[in-house]
């Protein structure tokens, strides 16, 4: 049933702001910094990606609602698919890391976690930018309707360290001509602080799709977090 | 065979072809069928599962399989999908079952992604009666560590089964080395409390001549501290475990856990655990078996209990402490005189429940939560008659249990604006019952931000909040009807100005403290403008 009348200000809805995504990615960097203390053999910087995410997921999933106070659902290794719609084909199919979502009704969040390995290497750095890491989502192969995204770094090697050097090679001309990306109205690329999630992202950076015209293409934007191991 | 059959479905239906398939609720919630559900996922979009565990007994007349429904859809690879979810229902034994009416609550509802039960299908048991607040309890137990964990990291610790009688693919040897000591017959097995009576031993058998096999290291668990237990469980739903330290062998019915001597404390500590409220409130909210089929308990159930290692404590002197004092009571009762030491264990139990409660670091609210299932939820489970049905669950909760509700439903509340960085005080006015063509509902009525004199509704909105329920009766909304005999009994949240009214059946298991955590997330959700 709606509100039979409602006053001004609402003083219900001032009690229960709606803050989710901010509170999701916060809620999802102290689960990770919990557990990687408490089960340091779990979280191991060793485990590759998928396993390190699965279990991720497991336990911000079960402590999503008592602790959290979250209302959506987790979901990892969930599936997207892209078909050519003219030949019908499908052209890629991608396995999101973790997402959090909540569809319901007149709402609809999908916030995507994208993880990757981080060392302090230039190796690692591409990785992180392009094919299977941030130029997914520039390309729109991945999550293409969503404006804001997450990329999460787990850094391996000393975060100082590996942090300082991706910042280097994403202010380099080339990858900023690869990504797209866009300047902040200061002329920065690496928005710092992130104004997108504050207390959890160090970075934001703005991408300008490159969909071909007729579909849905906008800016996204993609906040940078780094998780390190225990 | 049921899995073939689902599996084989994949190849006989379009791309977003729809399946309904009425199944074993084992194919879904056996921590064996694991990998099944997984593939299932991977095939079909689930779209609803309704678990009929609750009423096996009942449902159909010879059947006593437990058994869900599943619908959903086959995934079209082609398609562009959504994130996925689904609803898992749960309907309990309910009155209105008598009158050949299945009614689904609020509460028998949750909306789970499917990358959940494809990771750990167990949350498909605990949501059956517990809720998020539960699997978040669970979690944080387990992430401290389970006996499994004690068992494996030291190799002082051992697992095992008595012996076997018979076994084809062995030549029988002697039981000669067993006839000198005494025998447990799990059968005759008697508990006083956490330790065995002795005069359940009996002497060894004298038709067993020969056993299937006798090595060195199963004669070593028939000696020395140790648990013995059995897989039945007992009327109370407790685990039939008891220590010892006298000798005695056992056939394969019986499981046994032991150590050396030094950790005799531990040993004893560890069989009042398995009797205690904690490991019941585990038991119900974990164990598939327990849950939905013969209530047996195994050894990798009780190997995946929650426990801390004590030199894992976070304060390992604590531990010791309460280990100790433990451990010292049971050799109290082993002393005591036969026929008191049932007597003597009751009296202390309570005691026993505290100082575990504070060995595991259990909050007041996870104690109250953990006694209200043990109290309510355990001896309403799977009622097997129709005259049985009024389990203490469909009893009208006495003030008490309402006013404990609504201080849990206020915190709960708070709790929510506390973290979501709200503002605003919530009162609860007062809760009403209201009886009408509707049946007998509890009306909770609660404030945000007024003062006492502002909290007092008046007659005019008691009046406006009757007529609503009256119109949603005359709607046929109240309850809502699904089907010919299925029966939607919603949960209303209806507000007027500052003032929420909670509208629901007034029957105990609607009002427990478990619910107040339940509705309160309801009522956000209201709030935020998303239905639950």
């Amino acid at each position: 049933l709606s509100s039979l009348s409602t006053n001004s200000p609402d003083e219900w809805a001032q009690a229960f702001p709606f803050d989710e995504a901010r509170r999701a990615s916060e809620f999802l960097v102290q689960i990770w910094a919990e557990m990687s203390l408490a089960k340091p053999d779990v979280f191991s910087r060793n485990k590759r990606e998928p396993q390190l995410t699965e279990i991720l997921c497991h336990y911000v999933r079960s402590f999503s609602s008592s602790r959290g106070r979250l209302t959506g659902l987790w979901t990892n290794e969930d599936v997207e698919v892209h078909v050519d719609e003219d030949t019908n084909e499908i052209v890629h199919r991608i396995k999101k890391d973790i997402t959090y979502f909540s569809n319901r009704n007149n709402f609809r969040l999908v916030l995507i976690f994208e993880f990757k390995k981080l060392k302090n290497s230039s190796a690692s750095r591409k990785a992180y930018a392009e094919d299977d890491g941030m130029l997914r989502f520039v390309q729109g192969r991945y999550g293409p309707d969503e404006p804001v995204v997450a990329m999460v770094g787990l850094v391996v090697d000393d975060r100082a360290a590996c942090v300082s050097a991706l910042r280097n090679y994403l202010n380099e001309t080339a990858t900023i001509k690869m990504l797209n990306t866009l300047p902040c109205p200061m002329g920065n690329y690496i928005r710092d602080p992130s104004a997108t999630f504050p207390m959890c992202a160090d970075f934001d950076t703005e991408h300008a799709r490159t969909i071909p015209s007729g579909t849905s293409a906008t800016n996204v934007n993609m906040a940078h977090f780094f998780l390190t191991f225990n | 065979m049921c899995a073939a059959f689902v599996l084989r479905a994949i190849d006989s239906i379009r791309n977003d072809g729809r399946v309904c398939f009425i199944l074993p609720v084992s194919l879904f919630s056996a921590s064996t069928s694991q990998e099944f559900v997984k593939e299932l996922c991977s095939h079909f979009q689930i779209e609803t599962i309704i678990n009929f565990g609750d009423i096996r007994k009942l449902l159909f007349d010879e059947a006593k399989q437990p058994t869900l429904v599943m619908v959903g859809s086959k995934i079209s690879d082609k398609k562009k999908r959504l994130p996925e979810s689904f609803e898992y229902w749960v309907p309990k034994a309910d009155i209105s079952l008598s009158f050949g009416r299945l009614a689904l609550h609020g509460t028998d509802r949750h909306t789970l992604s499917a990358s959940a039960i494809s990771y750990d299908n167990s949350i498909l048991t605990t949501l059956f009666w517990g809720n998020e607040s539960d699997l978040g309890l669970i979690t944080r137990l387990k992430v401290e560590g389970t006996l499994n964990d004690l068992f494996e990291n030291n190799g002082d610790w051992r697992t095992a089964k008595g012996f076997h009688r018979h076994d084809a693919s062995q030549k029988p040897v002697s039981s000669k080395a067993l006839r000198e000591m005494h025998f447990l017959d799990a059968k005759r097995f008697s508990l006083n409390g956490p330790v065995l009576d002795s005069l359940s031993l009996e002497k060894f058998p004298e038709d067993i001549k020969t056993v299937a096999r006798l090595p060195q290291t199963l004669l070593e668990m028939f000696e020395g501290p140790r648990i013995v237990f059995t897989d039945g469980l007992t009327s109370e739903r407790e685990i039939r475990a008891a220590y010892s330290s006298k000798s005695f062998s056992f056939t394969s019915s019986i499981g046994v856990i032991s150590s050396k001597k030094k950790h005799d404390d531990l040993l004893r500590f560890i069989a009042v655990f398995l009797h205690s409220d904690i490991v019941r409130y585990f038991i119900v909210m974990t164990a598939y078996q327990v849950n939905f089929e013969r209530e047996r308990i195994s050894l990798q159930d009780i190997k995946n209990l929650p426990f801390i290692n004590p030199v894992r404590h976070r304060n390992p002197q604590e531990a010791k402490r309460i280990i100790k004092q433990i451990a010292d009571f049971t050799r109290e009762i082993e002393k005591s005189h036969h026929l008191e030491q049932e007597h003597i264990y009751n009296a202390w139990k309570p005691e026993a429940e505290r100082c575990l409660s504070a060995y595991f670091g259990l909050s007041r609210n996870e104690v109250a939560r953990i006694k209200e299932v043990v109290e309510y939820i355990l001896p309403s489970m799977q009622p097997s008659t129709y005259s049985a049905l009024h389990t203490p669950l469909q009893k009208r909760p006495n003030q008490d249990e309402i006013e404990s509700y609504g201080r849990e439903l206020v915190n709960e509340l708070s709790e929510w604006r506390r973290v979501l960085r709200g503002k605003g005080e919530f009162a609860l006015s007062h809760i009403a019952g209201a009886q009408g063509d509707y049946g007998q509902l509890g009306i909770a009525h609660i404030n945000i931000n007024t003062k006492d004199n502002d909290s007092k509704e008046s007659i005019s909105e008691q009046d406006s909040i009757l007529a609503v329920l009256d119109f949603l009766k005359n709607k046929k909304v109240l309850p809502l009807d699904i089907n010919d005999n299925f029966y939607l009994i919603a949960d209303y949240v209806i507000r007027h100005n500052n003032s929420l009214y909670l509208i629901k059946p007034l029957v105990r298991r609607l009002w427990l403290r478990g619910e107040a955590y339940q509705d309160a997330r309801r009522i956000v959700n209201f709030i935020q403008g998303r239905p639950n």
